[in-house]
């Protein structure tokens, strides 16, 4: 292990970890912040519309100008694993109107920014500590053979399997100790807030297992190059087919297997679905809307001239036309990480960040069932206002105590995908090292 | 000691060594004698282990090289023809290096006493094996067969490259590691030393041990004409 070299790649492997925390640290407290400002704007608005309408309103003003925010509390893990929370909109706020549009109306942010994801300690672990793995071992017994010593090194030690052994052992335990730092440090900075201790170990023994990968293929790699640049070459070659090439073909593969449409898509057919309604004759329409809403039995008839109830059926009827489309989106998206999942059995880097992602609660299904619940959330708000609506019910500020309001309960969880693949790439990575070629060469 | 018997090895259908049989007894200095292309390396990395013979059968000191590679090497200390060590390191830390390698935990002490041992002063113990030369790096590794207490040396080529004064030191110490009880196996193509400091001579020959004889029945004149000969 050479001295200098060894220590570059470790310093630079921590301070690129620290860096990620920092980022990390000030992605989830942002987060956290913003969502505990909830409740303060919500009382805000309300106290704003108890003042416009201090002598009461129609239930259709009070809905129409009523948005409650929906959030998803990020769990602690999440400042080390982003997912899909840096691309996802961190708070909706829903209104009676139509649900589709508002699901993914989100604050605009930069979409190269975005691409390039995010920078966060499972990125650290899952693409560059196996890098720096890899240029700490790669030369494991290819050093020796350039230099001559290889024979020497080999009479010693009965063998060269117990050197490269020895020496990738070494690599990796320096860059496992690295990663546990960071991890460590991950604590600290956090304020000791990760809870959840079997969540946080089965975080890092993940990591662990996926450099076990790794270490395995940086000893094949070892045992089949006869020279420094040969076995570099190959080395970086490895690490970008499997970090970069490979998620990318996945990726490729299945958004052709698994189109999914956009939900930019979603709300243009809603709002056109909208405006037709508006010009379409009313009562076929109407009918269509109670023929699922038979809570409603006394509002038969819509009159031609505006009506709170014609104006929010009319969006749930823009809302049913894409029923079908939405569902499909979620279908798509879950039917594209289950072959997502299967398909990372071949590509360990996909694997650890979907479990780092599931175990921390940011991963796709998460967001999916985060959805799950806006959309019972807006349920609710109907079954609230729509009998008053119907009823033409005059409200005062002080019902507006009784609106429905969104509760965040725990973070969804799944069981993260299994670490299986990974101790069985290793093991058929571990079969292919033959350090006896090299002498027999 | 060294048992070789009717080894043969080819190489991509080439024979290299055809029917090869030699014995090294335990006290004694084989030298074998032959040109490039000889097939001495090949013989030499058949006991190591690095390669096994198509047909024959090796020992070392009873184990078989080939089935297991790794209690054999135990039992051999091996000096290749250019003894490559790590730049970086001194010679002490080299020796404790490879020493550990081999399961042998040097105090300081005992690694500069090895080093004395072989000739190399205290002054050059911690001086970077850049700045020695051919015959110091030699000398380390004859202090690592020490350390190992080998019981076969196998040295490739030994006193290629050698001043006189050094192939001189060398093959007084490896009289005194074969007093010792060590049965050692050495090519050269050197006739004036192999002559005077080996007790068996054998001239490898197309893969083929074409003769031997003992050392003090030959001058270096007889064995530079038998080695000579009209093949």
């Amino acid at each position: 292990m050479r001295g200098r070299s060894t220590w570059i790649v470790l310093a630079a492997l921590f301070a690129a970890g620290m860096f990620s925390l920092g980022l990390g640290a000030s992605f989830w407290r942002t987060q956290r912040e913003e969502i505990a400002r909830l409740p303060a704007q919500y009382e805000a608005q309300m106290e704003r519309l108890a003042h416009r309408y201090a002598k009461g309103d129609e239930a259709g003003y009070w809905a129409y100008y009523t948005a409650s925010p929906t959030w998803q509390q990020p769990h602690p893990l999440a400042a080390l694993a982003w997912g899909v929370r840096d691309v996802a909109p961190l708070v909706t706020w829903v209104r009676l109107l139509g649900l589709e549009p508002q699901l993914y109306d989100a604050p605009l942010g930069n979409p190269r920014l975005q691409a390039l994801g995010g920078f966060d300690l499972a990125f650290v672990l899952g693409i560059l500590a196996p890098c720096a793995l890899l240029l700490l071992s790669h030369d494991a017994l290819s050093r020796d053979a350039s230099r001559g010593t290889l024979p020497l090194l080999a009479a010693q030690a009965g063998g060269l399997a117990p050197v490269l052994a020895a020496r990738i052992a070494a690599a990796l335990l320096l860059v496992l100790t690295t990663c546990a730092l960071l991890w460590l440090a991950s604590l600290v900075w956090s304020g000791l807030e990760i809870r959840p201790a079997l969540d946080s170990a089965t975080w890092l023994s993940s990591a662990a297992l996926h450099l076990l990968f790794w270490a395995a293929l940086a000893a094949a790699i070892a045992s089949a190059t006869r020279t420094p640049a040969a076995s570099l070459a190959t080395a970086l070659g490895c690490w970008v087919f499997i970090v970069v090439l490979l998620p990318a073909l996945v990726n490729l593969a299945l958004s052709a297997s698994f189109p999914v449409p956009e939900g930019l898509e979603l709300t243009v057919r809603q709002r056109q679905a909208m405006h037709e309604t508006w010009d379409q004759p009313r009562q076929p329409n109407f009918a269509r809307f109670l023929s699922e809403r038979p809570e409603w039995p006394h509002a038969k008839e819509v009159p031609e001239q505006f009506t709170w109830t014609w104006y929010y059926a009319m969006h749930e009827l823009a809302d049913r036309s894409v029923s079908e489309l939405a569902k499909s989106y979620a279908q798509r998206l879950r039917e594209r990480r289950v072959w997502t999942e299967r398909l990372s059995w071949l590509c360990p880097p996909m694997l650890l960040q979907l479990r780092l992602c599931a175990i921390a609660r940011t991963d796709l299904e998460s967001h999916l069932i985060h959805l799950e619940r806006v959309r019972a959330h807006h349920h609710q708000l109907k079954l609230h206002f729509f009998p008053l609506i119907a009823a033409d019910k005059t409200l005062l500020p002080a019902d507006a105590a009784r609106f429905p309001r969104f509760s965040d309960s725990a973070p969804p969880s799944l069981p993260p995908p299994a670490s299986t693949p990974l101790i069985l790439l290793s093991i058929a990575a571990l079969l292919i090292v033959r350090p006896s070629r090299l002498l027999a060469a | 000691m060294i048992e070789l018997e009717s080894i043969s090895i080819h190489f991509s259908g080439r024979p290299v060594l055809q029917n090869l049989s030699l014995q090294v007894p335990a006290g004694r200095i084989f030298g074998v004698l032959g040109g490039n292309g000889a097939g001495k390396s090949t013989m030499l990395n058949i006991i190591l282990g690095f390669l096994k013979p198509d047909s024959g059968r090796v020992r070392v000191d009873g184990v078989d090289p080939g089935r297991n590679a790794a209690d054999a090497r135990a039992r051999i200390a091996y000096i290749p023809e250019s003894v490559a060590l790590y730049p970086e390191l001194s010679g002490e830390e080299n020796l404790a290096y490879f020493a550990g390698i081999a399961g042998c935990r040097l105090s300081a002490v005992e690694t500069r006493r090895l080093l004395n041992r072989v000739g190399l002063r205290d002054a050059d113990a911690p001086r970077r094996l850049g700045q020695y030369s051919k015959g110091m790096r030699q000398r380390v590794a004859l202090a690592l067969a020490l350390a190992r207490q080998a019981r076969v040396l196998l040295l490739d080529e030994p006193t290629t490259g050698l001043d006189p004064e050094a192939a001189t030191q060398l093959a007084t110490l490896l009289r005194e590691l074969s007093s010792e009880g060590a049965a050692i196996l050495l090519t050269t193509h050197d006739l004036w030393h192999l002559s005077l400091d080996t007790d068996e001579i054998g001239i490898l020959r197309g893969g083929c041990l074409a003769a031997q004889f003992h050392a003090a029945d030959l001058s270096p004149q007889q064995l530079a004409q038998a080695y000579l000969e009209p093949r």
